[in-house]
C-alpha cells in the first residue's frame, strides 16, 4: 500500500506508543533489576557496587537451594497434574457424554477466581478444624486427617492441590480447542480399520495436539517459576521455610530484610531459569514464515 | 495461517526508530532506580501553621478484629487540644513493614511513623534517615525514664525516637481454671514442668501457642530460656554473632526446651497465634507465653493473670523482655516543626492513655496509677524489678537474624528434639552468614 | 472411503468413539462426582460466609447451626470491602481500555505494513509479558517515587499496561493478519489514511478478539497481587487482592467474615465469567493454539 506522509506519523505513533510503554515499563525496569543485583543496597542507604557477590552468596545459601527444590517440585508435580489432568478431562468432555456442559463449567469455573481467593479458600479448608478434616472425620476416616498446611512435609503438596484445582480447567480449555482441530477423517478411517481408542489416541490425537502441548508446557513452566500469590496467601513460605519458593524468598529479602541487591539477584535467577522456556514459547508463537 | 499476498509498503519507516528512541528515553529519565531523592527545601516558616500544613501519620495495626484504632482517638484529641491538623493512615503491620524503607525515601513521606524500638530503627537513625528530635526530648519528654531515653539515642548522642508504650512478656493463665483444678503458680522450672504434666493428665493442652504466619512467637521461648540459663550478657553476645548457635550453651537451652516441648500444643504450626490464644481463652489450653498485646475478650474480663517465666538457675539475674513501641519522623519530612509538636504530644499522659490499649504500659513516669488495671500494674512492677530488660530477639538483632531464629524455634516446638541437630546446624550457618553480611555494611 | 466427501460433519461425529456403553457410564459417574467435588470449595466458602461466627464455634463448618444471613457481607463491605472493590475497578477498567486501544493499533501496524523487524518487535513485546513480575517490583517502586505517582492507582495502571501490552498486541496481530486484504485495499482505494483505516475499518471487525482480550484481561488485571502490593501504600487505595490480605490480618480467625470478603472480591470476575464465558474461552485459546 502506498504510504501517505501522515501515515508514517500515524504508524510511528500507533506502534511507537505501545512499544515505548513496553520499553519503559517492562524492559527498562528489568534492566535496572539486573543492575541492582550487582549492588548491596537497603533502599535507604547508599548503594554499593559489589559485582557478582550476591550471586555467589545465593549459590551458597541453603535457603535458596530449598526454594529452588520447591520450585522444581512445583514444576513437576503441579505441571504434570494440571497438564495430564487437563488433557484427560478435555478428552472426556470432548466426547460430549451426558452432562458434559456441566462438567466443563464446573472445571472451568475456578479460573474466574484469583489465586489470592483460591489460596484463601483452600487455606480455610485445610485448617485443622476445616472442611477437609471435618469431612474425613464424618465418614470415619480419621486416619486421613492431617495438618495440611502446618506440617512442613506436606504443606507444599497441599498448596499444589489448591493450585491444580484452579489450573486444570484452564488446561482443559486449551486442549479442547486443540481437539477441535484434530483430523477426523483419519480418526474415522482408523476406526474403520479396527483401531481401538488407545491407538487412535496415541497415533492420531496426541500428535495433532503437539503444538498446543508445547505451548501449554512452556506457559506452565514459566508460570510455575514465578508463582507467588497462592503460596504467599496460604503459608507465606512457612512452616519453617518449607514452602519457600524463589519468588517468596525474593519478596522476603526485598521487603522484609531490605536486601534489595540480593533480592534482585534472585529475581534475575528466576528470569534466567524461565528464559529458555520463554524463547521456546516465542518461537512457537510466531513462526518464521509468518510473513 | 499464512498470508496469501504480501502487503508491502515501498518506503521504509525510518523515522520510526528515531521517534521510538525519543519516546523511550523520555521514559528512562523518570526511571533511574538508584537515584536518591533530594530532601525537599525546608518550608519557609514564620512559625509554621500546623493547621493549614497538617501532618500525616503512618500507622499500623496487628489487626484486632473490629477494634477502632487508638491512633484515631489520639489524632482527634490532638486536633481538639491544639487545633492542628492530623491525618492518620493505617495499614496492616506486614504491609507497613514491607513498605517502611519506601516511606523513608519517599519524596512525600509521612511526617510521623509509628514503629518499634530496636535494631532496624536504630539502623535508620545511624544512616541519618530519621529526624533529630533532641529538642523535643529536652523540652517535653523529661518525664520519660532514662533507660528509654538511652534506647532512643543514636551513637552520636542525638535522640530520634519517642517511646510511647511498652509491654511485658510472661506466662499467662486463667485463675479460675487453676482454682478449679487445684493448680498452683510455679516458681521454679521443675514446678513448671510438674504443673504441665498435671494439666496434661487432666485433659488440657498444657501450653497453648500458634505459630502459623507468626513464627516469632516461638522465639519468645528461646529468648526466655536463654536469658534464664545463660544470662543477658550471653544472650546479647549471641545476637551479635559472638557465639555459636550450635554451641554448648545453646544446646543447654534446648535441653531444657525439650522438657516442655512435649506439653506444647502439637498443632502449633497449623494455627495462627490468635487461634492459639482462642484455645487459651476457651480453657482448652492451660497456659501460654505471650506479651501484653494479647487481646483479652470481654467474656474473660478479670479472669486472667500471669507469672514470670520460671527460674532455672537462681544465680542468673532475672531479665524480662519488654518490647517498646513508639514514633519517629523521617528526616525528609516537609513539615518537621509540626511533626515535632505532635511527637511531643505523644509523650503526654493523655496521648499515652489512648495509645496504651489494654495491657500496655505508658512510658511517661507520671502516668496516673489509677488508669492501670491490677494486671498491668503487676506487669509494670515485674519489669521494674527486673535486673535487666531486653526487647525481643529480632528487635535486638535484625529482621534477617530474627527470621532464622523464628524458623528454628517454631520448628523445634512442632517437631521436637529428634531434629535438634538439624535445626541448630542450620540456624548456626544461616545466622553466621547474616552476621557476615551485616558486618560488611 | 475414497471418493466420499463429507462437507459438513455434525458436532456429534467429531468424537473419538469410546465404544462400550459401560465405559461411557463409568465416565459419566466419575465425571459427575469429580465436577461436584470441584465446586465444593466455592460452595463451602459461600455457605460459611452466610453463617454466624457463633454457629461455627458451636457446631463446626459442616452444619447450618446459627442461621443464615448476609451480616458478614455487610461487615466485610464496611470494613473496606466496598472501597477495595471500587479501587480494583478504577485500576482495571481504564487499564483495559487503554490496552485494547493501543494493542489494536500496534497489531494493525505490525501486521499490515512493512515494518522492519516486525517479527522481532512482536517477539520483543510478547517477551515482556513472559518475564517474572518479581524483576519489575523494586524498580517500579523507585520509578513511581521519582515520578511522584507512588501510592496512586495511576502507577498500577501504567504497570499493567506495560506488562500486558505484548500479549494483547500479539493476539490482535494474529487476528488482523488473517483478515482479507480486500478489506484494506478497498479502504485504501477510498483514500483512507492509516488512522482512519484503523478507526473505521478495522475496529468494527476486531470485536471478537477485543471481547476475548477484554474479559481475559479484566480477570488478569483485577486479580493481580504483586504490582499493587509493591506500589500502593494507603489502605484506602488498595485493590481487592491486597485488601483481602489486609482483612485476613484483621479478622484472622473469623472465617465467616473472611469468606464473605473473599466472595465479594471475586464477584466481578465471576459475574463477567458467567455472562461472557465464550469470550473468555476464545481469549484463552487465541494465543495458544494454532
Amino acid at each position: 500500500m502506498r504510504l501517505f506522509l501522515r501515515d508514517r506519523i500515524a504508524a510511528i505513533l500507533m506502534l511507537g506508543v505501545p512499544l515505548a510503554l513496553v520499553l519503559s515499563w517492562v524492559m527498562w525496569p528489568a534492566l535496572q533489576s539486573i543492575y541492582i543485583s550487582t549492588l548491596r543496597w537497603s533502599g535507604t542507604s547508599q548503594p554499593q557496587f559489589v559485582g557478582l557477590e550476591n550471586y555467589e552468596r545465593i549459590i551458597d545459601d541453603p535457603m535458596f537451594q530449598t526454594a529452588l527444590e520447591n520450585n522444581i517440585k512445583w514444576l513437576v508435580v503441579f505441571g504434570l497434574l494440571s497438564i495430564v489432568g487437563g488433557l484427560l478431562v478435555a478428552l472426556v468432555v470432548h466426547e460430549q457424554i451426558a452432562g458434559w456442559k456441566f462438567y466443563r463449567s464446573a472445571f472451568f469455573a475456578p479460573i474466574a477466581i484469583s489465586f489470592v481467593v483460591t489460596g484463601f479458600i483452600w487455606k480455610w479448608m485445610f485448617a485443622p478444624t476445616g472442611v477437609i478434616n471435618a469431612g474425613f472425620e464424618s465418614i470415619g476416616a480419621t486416619g486421613l486427617t492431617a495438618n495440611w498446611i502446618g506440617d512442613p512435609d506436606i504443606a507444599l503438596w497441599s498448596i499444589i492441590i489448591a493450585a491444580t484445582w484452579r489450573q486444570i480447567g484452564y488446561i482443559m480449555i486449551l486442549f479442547l480447542a486443540g481437539l477441535k482441530a484434530v483430523d477426523y477423517f483419519t480418526i474415522e478411517a482408523a476406526t474403520v480399520d479396527g483401531a481401538g481408542y488407545g491407538r487412535r489416541l496415541w497415533y492420531v490425537v496426541l500428535p495433532a495436539l503437539g503444538p498446543s502441548t508445547t505451548t501449554v508446557i512452556a506457559v506452565t513452566v514459566i508460570d510455575s517459576l514465578r508463582t507467588f500469590d497462592i503460596i504467599w496467601t496460604m503459608t507465606q513460605g512457612g512452616p519453617f521455610n518449607s514452602t519457600q519458593v524463589l519468588s517468596t524468598l525474593m519478596w522476603r529479602e526485598a521487603f522484609g530484610n531490605y536486601n534489595l541487591g540480593y533480592a534482585s539477584a534472585i529475581a534475575v535467577i528466576i528470569l534466567l531459569l524461565t528464559l529458555g522456556f520463554v524463547i521456546i514459547y516465542l518461537l512457537r508463537a510466531i513462526p518464521k514464515e509468518a510473513r | 495461517m499464512s498470508r496469501t499476498s504480501t502487503d508491502t509498503v515501498s518506503t521504509r519507516v525510518k523515522p520510526l526508530a528515531g521517534l521510538l528512541a525519543v519516546l523511550a528515553s523520555s521514559a528512562l529519565v523518570a526511571g533511574c532506580a538508584t537515584a536518591s531523592t533530594d530532601a525537599p527545601a525546608p518550608t519557609t516558616a514564620g512559625g509554621t501553621d500546623c493547621v493549614a500544613n497538617g501532618i500525616s501519620v503512618q500507622n499500623w495495626n496487628v489487626g484486632e478484629a473490629g477494634a477502632d484504632d487508638p491512633m484515631l482517638a489520639v489524632a482527634a484529641l490532638y486536633e481538639e487540644t491544639t487545633g492542628n491538623t492530623v491525618t492518620v493512615n493505617t495499614v496492616n503491620v506486614e504491609v507497613f513493614r514491607s513498605q517502611l524503607p519506601t516511606y523513608l525515601t519517599s519524596n512525600n513521606p509521612p511526617d510521623v511513623l509509628k514503629w518499634l524500638a530496636g535494631s532496624t530503627t536504630a539502623g535508620f537513625a545511624e544512616a541519618g534517615q530519621l529526624l533529630d528530635i533532641s529538642d523535643v526530648w529536652a523540652e517535653s519528654l523529661g518525664d520519660l525514664p532514662e533507660g528509654l531515653k538511652a534506647l532512643s539515642t543514636d551513637t552520636r548522642g542525638a535522640q530520634y525516637f519517642v517511646p510511647t508504650n511498652y509491654y511485658w512478656w510472661a506466662i499467662f493463665y486463667r485463675p479460675s481454671l487453676f482454682a478449679d483444678n487445684g493448680y498452683s503458680v510455679p516458681e521454679t522450672w521443675d514446678e513448671f514442668i510438674a504443673l504441665a504434666e498435671q494439666m496434661e493428665s487432666d485433659g488440657l493442652i498444657p501450653v497453648g501457642i500458634g505459630t502459623s504466619g507468626a513464627e516469632w512467637v516461638a522465639t519468645s521461648w528461646f529468648d526466655y530460656l536463654n536469658l534464664r540459663i545463660n544470662g543477658p550478657d550471653f544472650h546479647r553476645a549471641l545476637l551479635r554473632g559472638e557465639h555459636d548457635w550450635n554451641g554448648p550453651e545453646v544446646r543447654a537451652v534446648f535441653e531444657k526446651f525439650a522438657e516442655i516441648q512435649p506439653y506444647i500444643d502439637p498443632n502449633s504450626s497449623g494455627q495462627e497465634w490468635q487461634a492459639g490464644l482462642e484455645k487459651f481463652f476457651n480453657k482448652q489450653a492451660g497456659m501460654t507465653l505471650i506479651g501484653g498485646f494479647l487481646p483479652v475478650p470481654d467474656s474473660v474480663g478479670d479472669d486472667i493473670d500471669f507469672f514470670s517465666f520460671p527460674t532455672i538457675d537462681p544465680s542468673i539475674p532475672r531479665v524480662e523482655e519488654a518490647p517498646t513501641d513508639g514514633f519517629f519522623s523521617p528526616a525528609t519530612t516537609s513539615n518537621p516543626e509540626c511533626a515535632k509538636q505532635f511527637l511531643a504530644f505523644l509523650g503526654t499522659n493523655e496521648a499515652q492513655a489512648l495509645l496504651r490499649q489494654g495491657a500496655n504500659i505508658a512510658t511517661n513516669l507520671t502516668f496516673p496509677e489509677s488508669e492501670y488495671s491490677d494486671l498491668v500494674k503487676k506487669g509494670r512492677d515485674l519489669l521494674a524489678a527486673a535486673a535487666d530488660i531486653t526487647q525481643f530477639y529480632d528487635r535486638d538483632s535484625s529482621q534477617a537474624l530474627g527470621n532464622a531464629a523464628n524458623a528454628a524455634n517454631a520448628r523445634f516446638i512442632a517437631q521436637g528434639p529428634r531434629v535438634l541437630d538439624q535445626i541448630l546446624n542450620e540456624w548456626d550457618s544461616s545466622s553466621k552468614k547474616i552476621i557476615e553480611e551485616q558486618g560488611l555494611d | 472411503m475414497t471418493g466420499v466427501r463429507v462437507t459438513h460433519i455434525p458436532e456429534r461425529k467429531k468424537s473419538l468413539p469410546l465404544g462400550t456403553r459401560i465405559t461411557r457410564l463409568v465416565l459419566v459417574v466419575l465425571l459427575a462426582f469429580l465436577s461436584a467435588a470441584w465446586i465444593v470449595p466455592v460452595m463451602a466458602a459461600v455457605l460459611t460466609s452466610l453463617r454466624s461466627f457463633d454457629g461455627i464455634l458451636t457446631s463446626g463448618f459442616m452444619s447450618l447451626e446459627g442461621g443464615l444471613s448476609f451480616d458478614n457481607y455487610v461487615r466485610a463491605w464496611q470494613s473496606g470491602g466496598g472501597t477495595y472493590l471500587w479501587n480494583s475497578m478504577v485500576i482495571t477498567i481504564p487499564a483495559l481500555f487503554i490496552l485494547l486501544f493501543l494493542a489494536s493499533m500496534a497489531g494493525f501496524v505490525l501486521s499490515r505494513f512493512d515494518i522492519p523487524f516486525a517479527r522481532g518487535i512482536m517477539l520483543f513485546m510478547l517477551a515482556g509479558n513472559l518475564l517474572p513480575q518479581q524483576i519489575l517490583l523494586i524498580p517500579y517502586n523507585r520509578m513511581a517515587e521519582n515520578l511522584g505517582i507512588f501510592d496512586t492507582h495511576f502507577a498500577v495502571i501504567l504497570a499493567h499496561i506495560g506488562f500486558q501490552m505484548g500479549f494483547f498486541t500479539f493476539i490482535t496481530y494474529n487476528f488482523i493478519r488473517q483478515l482479507p486484504n480486500e478489506l484494506f485495499e478497498a479502504a485504501r482505494v477510498d483514500g483512507c489514511d492509516m488512522f482512519t483505516m484503523w478507526w473505521r475499518v478495522l475496529l468494527p471487525v476486531l470485536r471478537p478478539p477485543l471481547a476475548a482480550l477484554g474479559t481475559l484481561g479484566f480477570a488478569w488485571i483485577f486479580n493481580d497481587l504483586l504490582f499493587a502490593l509493591a506500589l500502593i501504600r494507603s489502605t484506602d487505595q488498595m485493590p481487592v487482592t491486597v485488601g483481602l490480605l489486609s482483612l485476613q490480618g484483621q479478622f484472622v480467625t473469623d472465617y465467616t467474615v473472611l469468606s464473605a470478603s473473599a466472595i465479594i472480591t471475586a464477584i466481578p470476575t465471576i459475574f463477567l465469567f458467567i455472562v461472557l464465558q465464550r469470550q473468555f474461552v476464545s481469549g484463552l485459546t487465541l494465543g495458544s493454539v494454532k
